[in-house]
């Protein structure tokens, strides 16, 4: 998705560095918006589409606070993330303003990198750290049960023509899918190698990269949970199949894909994981 | 086989063999920067002396590598003409500690840091990574084979 972003800041300068630093992560930003004071902010939050509001607290005709007030007061607003970036240092402050449902708070002066670190919170959840646990467990799956090693990207791999697709779903403490699609191919050597079979045929191939998203599957949970007591539902995995390059196109075409390289073969994961807790209540 | 290249003090070395590891030793206050693009694994490393060119020209025209902003400078580019983004660089430093043995009063490590931060943020990186401060020296290793870096200090190695 792409994030329109209203910054709220009566220093252009510090406009300016909010500004820059979004660009540099490289987030998906539909449209950079600004104001100047809460008042201003208001006013642009209900002329446009707004996806998240950077606000400093201290500014003039109407502060941070009062702003923050007002957007959870307001049917429209009220969803709408808010993360205070301020020199504020009173805690019982910044407390009430998380109680009241703003997201985050990045206290000023701040580093790129903490900025960064804040935004990916924010925006993408734990989902960007989730992503590189999800090809970490799909790597050792691949190494534990098919004898197979992950080796850098490279343009020489194959990708391919014709393709396999299985999908696995999970829910408890967080829910998503774990999507793993390759070559079919790619899956024959997989049943081969986890098989030990010759000549598998497309139904054990298919099978083969089910059990591949099985195993994935139950080595990434545990990397997502801080406690062993938090026990997760596991789906059948399931398959289907695409005769042209359509599939892996599109698929990897979704910035959530990641595309790994088995020994000289492209292969693609992707994990869609929100927290069933916020999914619950609604957000 | 692992093949060693060392970047000397005021020195800067590039490599895309995935068997090179880039390595510099006795990092004090000076500050080690390495780039690594995992895409065409290509990687550089920089071991620079003094924050800022601009107290003698001269001296950074015969040792770019001496200062950090003539250093990166020919880093960037050199790594860019090998193919790597910018975008993609991961950015690691280590160093910039303040030692006993130089001068005292200038801090040359916590200005050798600010530097970097500061030529990072003109070029639109982040920093990654980094192992700065303190009052140790250091070494810093770079396998351009994977992009793994690692920093020695006290007998103790630590990756970043």
């Amino acid at each position: 998705m792409s994030w329109n972003i209203l910054i709220v800041d009566d220093s252009s300068l510090t406009r300016k560095i909010v500004k820059r630093v979004i660009e540099m992560t490289e987030m998906d930003v539909g449209q950079f918006l600004d104001a100047e004071n809460g008042e201003e902010a208001l006013k642009v939050l209900h002329q446009s589409n707004v996806d998240l509001v950077l606000s400093d607290l201290n500014m003039p005709q109407m502060n941070g606070v009062e702003m923050v007030h007002q957007m959870k007061s307001t049917a429209d607003t009220k969803s709408i993330p808010v993360v205070i970036i301020s020199t504020e240092s009173k805690t019982s402050r910044i407390r009430e303003l998380l109680a009241e449902g703003v997201k985050d708070y990045l206290h000023k002066p701040f580093t790129p990198e903490e900025f960064k670190e804040l935004i990916q919170t924010v925006c993408c959840g734990t989902t960007q750290k989730a992503d590189n646990l999800s090809s970490e467990a799909l790597t050792k799956a691949l190494e534990t049960m098919a004898f197979l090693t992950v080796i850098p990207v490279d343009e020489d791999m194959v990708v391919p023509q014709n393709t396999v697709r299985a999908e696995i779903g999970f829910s408890g403490l967080k829910e998503g899918t774990i999507e793993i699609l390759a070559g079919l191919d790619f899956c024959k050597l997989l049943a081969e190698n986890i098989g030990a079979m010759d000549n598998p045929d497309e139904k054990a191939a298919c099978d083969a990269l089910k059990e591949l998203s099985n195993v994935t599957c139950g080595l990434f949970l545990p990397m997502v949970v801080t406690s062993t007591a938090d026990v997760f539902d596991v789906t059948v995995p399931n398959s289907d199949r695409c005769d042209d390059a359509s599939q892996w196109k599109e698929f990897t075409a979704d910035k959530n894909a990641c595309v790994i390289n088995v020994e000289g073969h492209a292969v693609a994961i992707r994990l869609t994981i929100k927290d069933a807790a916020l999914s619950d209540a609604g957000v | 086989m692992e093949n060693k290249t060392i970047v000397h003090v005021s020195d800067a070395k590039v490599s895309n063999d995935p068997a090179n590891v880039l390595i510099t030793y006795s990092l004090g206050s000076c500050i080690a920067v390495c780039l690594y693009d995992s895409v065409t694994q290509a990687g550089g490393m920089l071991h620079y002396q003094l924050p800022d060119s601009k107290v003698d020209p001269d001296r950074a025209n015969e040792k770019p590598f001496m200062f950090a902003d003539t250093g990166m400078q020919i880093l960037v580019n050199k790594l860019m003409s090998m193919g790597a983004s910018k975008k993609r660089m991961h950015v690691k430093i280590a160093g910039g500690a303040e030692m006993d043995t130089g001068p005292k009063g200038f801090d040359i490590g916590k200005r050798n840091y600010l530097a970097i931060r500061k030529i990072m943020w003109k070029n639109g990186m982040f920093i990654d990574a980094e192992d700065v401060g303190g009052h140790t020296p250091r070494n810093m290793y770079l396998n351009i084979g994977n992009g793994n870096v690692t920093v020695r200090a006290n007998g103790l190695e630590r990756s970043l």
